[in-house]
């Protein structure tokens, strides 16, 4: 009897294991098909950034084919700007009385991205789970839930168009599961030709300042390993936070910094360390916030620390915390 | 434009206004392009009066108003590392990071940890990960923020989402929206930041 109880647990066990491990499946399968979907498919739309009661109206025309991938943005909403993609190569330009151009490799999207050799499987930190089917922007979708297991990083949701994987609206979520930002599109043609003409920028910024950004040269941290240690690391971590490149660069004043960059599969943030000078001011502490984006300036062992992520204020304010110095060579990781 | 609206407006800047009214105003603001421009002009002025040009209606006046700010020259050769102008425009590249990234931000201070020297004996004991959540955050005004502190800010959002792009999620929705003078108001009881605390 209590053998055949104990059989009979252990094939609930396996059962739910197996279950878990098809239902993370799915969950990665539906990541990557979203993925796939806003970078192969051609769409145009229009999409509303909602945050803080703020809203922001955005075009978004994006063309992918034999000759790759361009895109292009508009805000409608506040100073006329435009970025434009072209492969990894982005030009942001902005009109208005102060017209800029900068241009140069911005990793980022405007929509998420995951790259294909993922770093963990973000699986780790968050639970995922599939919700309900609902309509947005006329198309049904899949709403997926990614719930963060600690306080540490954000929760997503997303909602993909059933046949094709497309995002059609996603939002930031805190631990509590407020909401924090919202990107949806309030109209979208999918799988539709784009025109050529319809890439070019509609800014005239023809007398603009013009900024190209050099590339961030960043080490692995298998490289970094070899060429370069980090000469600081936290000595904690929130759970699933990696080193994912090591990197040098130089401020505006031409004081170098080394940067950090960590990442969970999902959440990321850089830690940049400079020395202090007397110039910096006092050492006081404190948090800037872009929206979801949180910035920790302070010091630490005389040198200016600044952790940056779209994390919650505290995790910036703890890895600040957590940093210390490399003593030596055959201090270990 | 009513004769209410501005005095509203006025009464929110002096933190005047009671919850629900302010909510009321807060909400129009964000709907209503006349009114949000008038908040902006009300906040310049202030910051005028205060000898702090917090958003330059052009680029010169935000060149020299940076300029200004700070005792070091960026050298133009060392900034070339990390920005390449074009054309001698060095000393506007700097300012054009946080141009850039228009950074709305609310700067938050850390409060004291009072809780953790009252918590009883039976509940365990505090560990670093508890730490960074037992101190409330407390917004307050931008306007302490340096134009210094917002360039050095800028640049490092910057490469973070240049870098960060590859790893994971990074979006760069603080690069195409949010230039936006943010409705801060700079008496600490009456600011947006509390409100959304209240939420």
């Amino acid at each position: 009897m209590g053998r055949s109880l104990g059989v009979f647990l252990l094939a609930l066990i396996l059962f739910g294991a197996a279950f878990n491990v098809q239902a993370d499946d799915e969950v990665d399968q539906w990541l990557d098909r979203m993925v796939r979907a806003i970078e192969t498919l051609n769409y145009r739309g229009t999409l509303v950034h909602m945050r803080d009661g703020h809203v922001d109206t955005l075009r978004i025309v994006h063309r992918a084919d034999e000759d790759g991938i361009r895109e292009r943005i508009v805000s409608v909403d506040g100073p006329p700007r435009e970025v434009l993609r072209d492969g990894n190569q982005v030009r942001i330009l902005l009109g208005g009385d102060q017209s800029m151009v900068v241009e140069g490799g911005i990793g980022s999207r405007l929509l998420p991205n995951l790259p294909p050799n993922r770093l963990s499987r973000p699986i780790l930190a968050y639970r995922m789970s599939f919700g309900g089917t609902e309509r947005v922007a006329g198309l049904y979708a899949r709403v997926l839930e990614i719930r963060p297991r600690d306080q540490f990083r954000y929760g997503h949701r997303f909602w993909l168009e059933e046949n094709t994987g497309m995002l059609l609206r996603s939002a930031l979520l805190d631990h509590e599961g407020n909401y924090l930002q919202h990107l949806s599109f309030v109209s979208i043609d999918l799988g539709v030709p784009i025109g050529a003409s319809e890439l070019e920028p509609e800014l005239s910024v023809s007398d603009a300042v013009e900024i190209k950004m050099s590339p961030v040269s960043a080490e692995t941290p298998e490289a970094a390993a070899e060429l370069q240690r980090p000469s600081w690391t936290p000595r904690m971590l929130p759970d699933g936070f990696r080193l994912a490149s090591v990197s040098h660069g130089f401020n505006s004043e031409g004081q170098e910094f080394e940067h950090l960059l960590f990442s969970d599969g999902l959440a990321s943030f850089s830690v940049y360390i400079k020395a202090a000078r007397p110039e910096d001011g006092p050492d006081s502490e404190r948090i800037d916030a872009i929206g979801p984006v949180h910035v920790f300036s302070g010091t630490v062992e005389g040198h200016r620390v600044t952790v940056v992520g779209e994390v919650p204020s505290a995790t910036v304010a703890f890895v600040a915390q957590q940093l210390h110095r490399r003593e030596s060579e055959s201090d270990d990781r | 434009m009513t004769e209410t609206n501005r005095e509203h407006l006025s009464s929110l800047m002096d933190g005047e206004l009671e919850r629900g009214a302010r909510a009321f105003v807060l909400r129009r603001l964000s709907n209503d392009d006349e009114l949000s421009g008038r908040w902006r002009r009300y906040h310049m002025v202030r910051a005028c009066l205060q000898r702090e040009l917090r958003s330059g209606a052009d680029l010169t006046a935000r060149v020299a108003a940076a300029l200004g700010e700070e005792p070091v020259m960026p050298q133009p050769s060392a900034a070339a590392r990390w920005l390449k102008p074009v054309g001698g425009a060095a000393i506007a590249a700097s300012v054009a990071v946080f141009a850039l990234v228009g950074i709305n931000s609310s700067l938050l201070e850390r409060g004291q940890p009072e809780v953790l020297a009252e918590q009883p004996g039976f509940v365990s004991q505090p560990t670093p990960f508890d730490w960074s959540f037992a101190q409330p955050l407390v917004p307050v005004s931008f306007s302490e923020t340096t134009a210094a502190d917002r360039q050095r800010i800028s640049g490092y959002v910057l490469r973070h989402n240049q870098a960060a792009g590859s790893v994971g999620f990074v979006s760069y929705v603080p690069i195409v929206v949010g230039t936006r003078t943010p409705p801060v108001v700079d008496d600490g009881d009456a600011g947006v930041g509390t409100l959304t605390a209240e939420r």
